[in-house]
């Protein structure tokens, strides 16, 4: 799942993932929008942005990893600010963290690391 | 009558004429509200008469001339750090928030020496402390100035590698899925919209951004003023927006004749920002209205109305100013807290001016007015105007 308030980049990084993967990336385009998804059909990886209106990044990954339930959704903390970036390093709800723009290839690369396999 | 005692008695005279200097020496006071302008005055003013009152030993007094004044005997210095914040933060350049200082030292040693103290000893030592004190005021000041325009400056660039990160990360990404697409000969029409857009938004952060620093440069912003029809203007951008906006009212009204003289481009650069910010941050279902008002021989006005809630008295000035955006940031859009900023840059550069009210009733009106021409800014003496 792909959560950001930009329409844009959502779209751009699920058709992205969509097109050079077998994965399904499904959007989201804000925190309540996500949770939600979150509670009725838990993905494997959510890709969340740290800046939202309205929204506190790590507040939100908290209410997106119990939504998830038994799942344990891994947690990538997607943001344009760099002081963010390093903060969800250091944050155990988050599995990754990724400074704007990401590469996509590596973006792809990461992604097949943690994808569990079926 | 001493130094001391004169600036505590005199004060009301001194600020009269303190402020009619700053009023003439400083571009940014302005825009500045005159009270704020006085109240620090006054307590710097104050701090220091107090400082001078302070028991000082020889030693101290070599102190505070090598500017090393120890913080428990410097209220003036107290004053004069959120002096120099205060003074960052309203736009101020640091030559403006020095003169200042030396307008307040010229208005007291002036007023004071009118008042024929008799020169001894004891009245040229407390020459001396008034001296020192303002000394360590104006350094407390300075420095202050200096710590808060470097956080602005961080805040900005933080801001705006934000912005422009985003947009890229969509450039880049559907740059990706074009390159795959086009191998598997796909057409991938919303990838290559994706890259217009992100690029457009690039472009106009940048344009923003260099309106900024050229205008934070002290030059203000360069106008070149020719015959302009108000309303052909104004139907242009409406038009535009209406077109960008499906689903939302765009109205727009003329009074009188909507012929004046400007710099086209800036002004419509101006009013497609106050619209667009109406759009942006008025309730959905709520027309925009956009009126201009050309019933006055000398000058011209257009107003931008948007419902909603009433923005709070205390936050609407600082709306003009640069990084400061407002609450309802939901929808899509994405700047870098310019746009009024640069609003405003353009009405001054005309010799205009921009405002805004906000009430219950009748919503939030942002308005640019403007000199029907440029001899009408003139003759309106008004200083700001800067023409190519």
């Amino acid at each position: 799942m792909v959560v950001d308030n930009d329409h844009d980049l959502v779209d751009s990084l699920c058709e992205w993932i969509g097109l050079s993967s077998d994965w399904t990336a499904v959007p989201a385009y804000g925190p309540a929008d996500a949770i939600a998804q979150a509670g009725m059909s838990p993905p494997d990886i959510i890709l969340l942005d740290m800046e939202m209106p309205g929204a506190d990044g790590f507040e939100t990954a908290e209410r997106l990893e119990r939504a998830s339930g038994d799942k344990h959704s891994a947690i990538l903390a997607l943001t344009g600010n760099a002081d963010l970036r390093d903060a969800a390093l250091h944050d155990a709800r988050f599995t990754a963290s990724i400074l704007k723009p990401a590469d996509p290839g590596l973006l792809l690369v990461l992604l097949s690391s943690l994808v569990p396999k079926h | 009558m001493g130094l001391s005692d004169f600036i505590t008695l005199e004060s009301e005279k001194i600020m009269a004429e303190f402020e009619a200097f700053a009023m003439q020496q400083l571009p940014a006071a302005a825009d500045m509200d005159v009270a704020a302008l006085r109240d620090h005055a006054r307590q710097v003013l104050a701090a220091v008469a107090l400082d001078m009152l302070q028991p000082q030993t020889k030693r101290e007094e070599r102190e505070k001339s090598l500017g090393h004044a120890t913080k428990a005997d410097g209220a003036g210095v107290h004053a004069a750090e959120i002096h120099g914040a205060m003074r960052a933060a309203s736009g101020f350049d640091v030559n403006q928030t020095a003169a200042e200082y030396r307008a307040l030292r010229a208005s007291v040693i002036r007023l004071w020496m009118e008042s024929g103290p008799k020169l001894g000893r004891d009245e040229v030592f407390e020459l001396v402390r008034f001296n020192e004190a303002m000394d360590e005021a104006l350094a407390a000041s300075i420095l202050h100035f200096a710590s808060e325009a470097a956080r602005m400056r961080n805040l900005f660039l933080g801001v705006l590698s934000h912005e422009l990160r985003t947009p890229l990360s969509t450039i880049m990404t559907s740059g990706h899925s074009l390159v795959l697409a086009a191998q598997q000969n796909k057409p991938l029409p919303a990838a290559a919209e994706r890259v217009l857009r992100g690029s457009r938004r690039i472009q106009s952060l940048l344009d923003d951004l260099l309106d900024y620093v050229r205008s934070g440069l002290g030059e203000g912003m360069r106008v070149s003023p020719k015959d302009v029809d108000m309303g052909q203007v104004c139907g242009k951008i409406v038009a535009e927006l209406r077109a960008n906006n499906p689903g939302r009212v765009i109205e727009l009204e003329t009074l009188g004749d909507p012929k004046c003289v400007c710099d086209e481009e800036r002004i419509a650069q101006a009013i497609s920002n106050l619209v667009g910010n109406a759009l942006k941050y008025g309730p959905a279902d709520a027309p925009v209205k956009a009126r201009i008002d050309g019933s006055a021989i000398d000058q011209i006005s257009v107003s931008v109305q948007n419902g909603g809630p009433p923005i709070p008295e205390a936050t609407r000035e600082s709306l003009f100013e640069p990084l400061v955006r407002g609450a309802n940031t939901e929808r899509e859009g994405y700047n870098l807290g310019l746009g009024l900023y640069i609003v405003r840059e353009i009405a001054l550069a005309h010799g205009g001016s921009a405002s805004v009210e906000s009430d219950a009733q009748a919503g939030t009106v942002f308005t640019v007015r403007l000199p029907r021409t440029a001899s009408d800014a003139a003759s309106a003496a008004f200083p700001g105007l800067r023409m190519n």
